[in-house]
C-alpha cells in the first residue's frame, strides 16, 4: 500500500491543457445557474421555489450580461480576436454580441414565466432551468470555431426548446408541437451532422480556421464532397432559421408552443442559427463564395416572398407572426447576401432589434391570451382589445409595426440598412424583390394593427345600453363608470413582470428606434470578417 | 481481401439515404424516429471512414460526441413521444393533426 502511494507521488504529474474559463464565462454562469435553480426546486417548498427560481434565474441571466458588457469593454481595449481552448472557441466581438443578446433574451423570457406559463406549481423551476441551459447553448453556437462544438452547441440549444415547447402538461397543442418540432430538429441536425462528416473527409479537419487554411491554399480537382458537404450544412442551419423551403415545421411549432416559448424560440433558435450560418460560411468557407452565395441570394428571395405572401392567408395571430417572422429571416438573410461589413453589421443589428420586438411580441400575445382567458388566438378575437386593455393594445399596435419597418421604431433601420447593403452589393433585382415583400407584408401588419380599434361585432349590444328605459340607462351608466374606476384601480395596483417585459421591450424598440446610433455602431463593430 | 475506404463512404451514402426515406414515407413515429437513429449511424461511419482514410484520430474521437448526443436526442424524444401517444392506441404521425393551413 505504501509502495503504491510512494510511486503514484513519485510519478510525473499529469499536465493538464490551460483552459481559459473567462473566455466562456457566459455560457458558464448560464449551466451553473440551470443547476442552482434545479438545487434550489429540489429543496425548498414549492411555494417557495416557484418566485425564487425565476428571481434566481433573471439574476443569472442580468449576470450573464453584465460578463459580456466586461467581456466586450475588455476586447475593445485588447483588439484580438483570439481563439481559446485549442482553438475551438472564439472569444471575439462577433461571439460577446451574442453572448449579450441571448442574455437579454433569457432574461426577459425568464420573467414571464410566473404569469404567463400554465404550468403546475413545481414546473416552474424546470422552466427555469431550461431556458437558462437552451441559452447555454445558443451561445456555444456563436462562439464555436470547431464544426462539432458547433453541433453540440446545436443539440444543447435544441433539446432544451423541444422539452420547453411540451412543458406544459395539459396542452395537446403543446405536446404535437413538440414531437413535430423534434422530428423535423433532429432531420436538420443529422443533415447538418452528415455535411461536417463529408467537410471533414474533403479538408481533414472540423477547425474552421485550418478549413479556410486548406481551402484557401489547396485546389481540388474535384470538389463534390466538399460542396456536398457545405450544401447540407447550409440545408440542416438553414432548418434552424426556418428559411424557405426548409419553414414548414416553424407554423405549427410556432402556434402550439406556449407563448413566451415561442417567443424565446423565435429570437433565441433564430439569431443561434443566424450566428452558427455567419460564422460557418464567412470564417469557414469565404474561399468558396462563388459558390454559396447565389444560394444564399435564392433562399433569401424565397423566404421573402413565402413568408409574406403566406402571412396574409391566416387567421390565427401566432401562425401570423411565425410567417411574419419567416419573412424577416429573409431580410436578415439579405445581409448575408450582401458579403460586406455593411451587410454582416446590418444583419447583426437586424437580430438584436427583431429578438427584443418579438419576445414583447409574443409576451403581448400571451397577455392577450390570459386576459380573454383562452388558448389560441384567431386574429378576429382582436377586435375590441383597445377598450379592454389600452396598454396591451398600445405595445401590441408598436411591436407589430416595429416589424413592419415603420419609421420611429427600430424595424425601419433595420429593414432600411440589410436594403441598402444589397443594394450597395449591386443586387437589384433581390433589393426590388425586398421592397415588393415588404409592400406586401405591412398589408397584413397593418391589419392587425388596426383591428383592437374596431368594435366587436357583438359588442355594441353589450356595451351601450340599448333596448334599457331612461332611469335605467342612467343607473347602468353611473355603474359602469364605477366599474370602470375600479378596473383602472386594479390596472394600476397590479404592475406584473409581464408588464415590465412588455414595457421593456416598447421603450427599447422605440428608444433606440429614434436614438439609433449608438447600437448600429456597435453592431457593425461585431461583424469582424471584413 | 482489401476493402477500399470508398465502399464504405457508398455504403454510409446508402445508408444515410435509406434513412431519410424511411423519415418522409413511413408514418409510425417510432419507424420515423428509427429512420433518424439509422442517418446518425451513417454519419457515424463516414466519420470512421475518413478519419481511416486521413490516418487523423480526430475523425474517431467525433463519434464519441455524436453517440452521446444521439442518446441524448433518444431520452428526450422517447419521453416526447411516450407523453403523446399514452393515451391513444396507435402512434401515426397521422394522428398529429391540430394544426392545418
Amino acid at each position: 500500500m505504501s509502495f503504491l502511494i510512494a510511486q503514484v507521488a513519485s510519478s510525473t504529474p499529469i499536465k493538464l491543457p490551460s483552459v481559459e474559463y473567462s473566455a466562456i464565462a457566459p455560457e458558464l454562469i448560464m449551466i451553473i445557474g440551470a443547476i442552482v435553480v434545479m438545487l434550489i426546486s429540489s429543496l425548498v417548498s414549492k411555494h417557495v421555489s416557484k418566485t425564487t427560481s425565476i428571481a434566481v434565474g433573471a439574476a443569472v441571466a442580468i449576470v450573464s450580461l453584465a460578463d459580456s458588457i466586461y467581456l466586450g469593454f475588455q476586447s475593445g481595449t485588447s483588439g484580438a480576436n483570439k481563439a481559446v481552448l485549442s482553438g475551438a472557441v472564439a472569444l471575439d466581438k462577433f461571439a460577446i454580441f451574442f453572448y449579450a443578446l441571448f442574455s437579454i433574451v433569457a432574461l426577459l423570457t425568464v420573467l414571464l414565466g410566473r404569469e404567463l406559463m400554465n404550468l403546475d406549481r413545481g414546473r416552474v423551476p424546470d422552466f427555469v432551468t431550461l431556458v437558462l441551459l437552451s441559452t447555454s447553448g445558443a451561445m456555444l453556437m456563436a462562439s464555436a470555431l470547431d464544426l462539432i462544438v458547433l453541433f453540440l452547441g446545436l443539440e444543447i440549444l435544441s433539446i432544451a426548446l423541444y422539452v420547453l415547447v411540451a412543458i406544459e402538461s395539459n396542452s395537446a397543442r403543446g405536446r404535437e408541437s413538440s414531437v413535430k418540432y423534434f422530428m423535423l430538429g433532429g432531420f436538420s441536425s443529422a443533415v447538418f451532422l452528415y455535411g461536417v462528416a463529408l467537410v471533414y473527409g474533403a479538408t481533414g479537419s472540423t477547425n474552421l480556421g485550418q478549413i479556410l487554411t486548406f481551402l484557401a491554399n489547396n485546389l481540388f480537382k474535384s470538389n463534390g464532397v466538399l460542396l456536398a458537404g457545405i450544401g447540407m450544412i447550409m440545408v440542416g442551419l438553414g432548418f434552424k432559421i426556418s428559411a424557405v423551403p426548409f419553414h414548414f415545421w416553424a407554423p405549427d411549432v410556432y402556434q402550439g408552443a406556449p407563448s413566451p416559448v415561442t417567443g424565446f424560440m423565435a429570437a433565441t433558435a433564430k439569431a443561434a442559427g443566424f450566428a452558427a450560418l455567419l460564422r460557418v460560411f464567412y470564417s469557414g468557407f469565404i474561399t468558396y463564395q462563388s459558390d454559396w452565395v447565389p444560394v444564399i441570394g435564392a433562399l433569401s428571395v424565397l423566404t421573402l416572398l413565402v413568408g409574406a405572401i403566406l402571412a396574409v392567408l391566416q387567421k390565427d395571430i401566432k401562425r401570423t407572426l411565425a410567417y411574419s417572422s419567416i419573412n424577416q429571416a429573409g431580410f436578415i438573410l439579405l445581409g448575408l447576401y450582401a458579403v460586406s461589413a455593411k451587410g454582416v453589421g446590418a444583419s447583426l443589428y437586424f437580430l438584436i432589434t427583431y429578438s427584443v420586438v418579438i419576445v414583447g411580441a409574443f409576451a403581448t400575445v400571451g397577455a392577450m391570451e390570459k386576459l380573454l382567458g383562452k388558448q389560441g388566438l384567431e386574429l378576429e378575437d382582436l377586435r375590441g382589445l383597445s377598450k379592454k386593455s389600452p396598454f396591451l393594445t398600445f405595445s401590441f399596435v408598436a411591436l407589430i409595426l416595429a416589424q413592419a419597418g415603420a419609421p420611429f421604431t427600430t424595424g425601419f433601420l433595420s429593414k432600411f440598412n440589410v436594403v441598402l447593403a444589397t443594394v450597395n452589393a449591386r443586387h437589384y433585382p433581390v433589393a426590388l424583390v425586398a421592397m415588393i415583400s415588404a409592400a406586401i407584408a405591412a398589408f397584413f401588419y397593418l391589419r392587425m394593427a388596426l383591428l383592437p380599434f374596431r368594435a366587436a361585432s357583438g359588442e355594441s349590444q353589450t356595451l351601450a345600453p340599448g333596448g334599457a328605459g331612461l332611469e335605467d340607462t342612467q343607473y347602468a351608466g353611473s355603474s359602469a363608470v364605477l366599474v370602470k374606476e375600479e378596473e383602472a384601480v386594479a390596472v394600476k395596483t397590479k404592475i406584473d413582470s409581464v408588464s415590465v417585459v412588455i414595457g421593456i421591450a416598447v421603450v427599447v424598440t422605440i428608444g433606440l428606434g429614434i436614438w439609433a446610433g449608438p447600437l448600429v455602431d456597435l453592431a457593425n463593430r461585431a461583424s469582424l470578417f471584413f | 481481401m482489401t476493402v477500399p475506404g470508398s465502399w464504405y463512404l457508398v455504403l454510409s451514402a446508402l445508408l444515410f439515404s435509406l434513412g431519410a426515406l424511411g423519415f418522409f414515407t413511413r408514418k409510425n413515429i417510432l419507424i420515423m424516429f428509427m429512420s433518424l437513429e439509422l442517418m446518425l449511424n451513417a454519419v457515424n461511419l463516414t466519420f470512421v471512414t475518413f478519419s481511416r482514410m486521413l490516418g487523423d484520430i480526430g475523425g474517431q474521437t467525433l463519434v464519441f460526441f455524436v453517440l452521446v448526443v444521439a442518446a441524448a436526442e433518444v431520452v428526450v424524444g422517447l419521453g416526447i413521444i411516450v407523453a403523446i401517444f399514452r393515451r391513444r392506441s396507435s402512434a401515426t404521425a397521422d394522428d398529429l393533426s391540430i394544426f392545418r393551413g
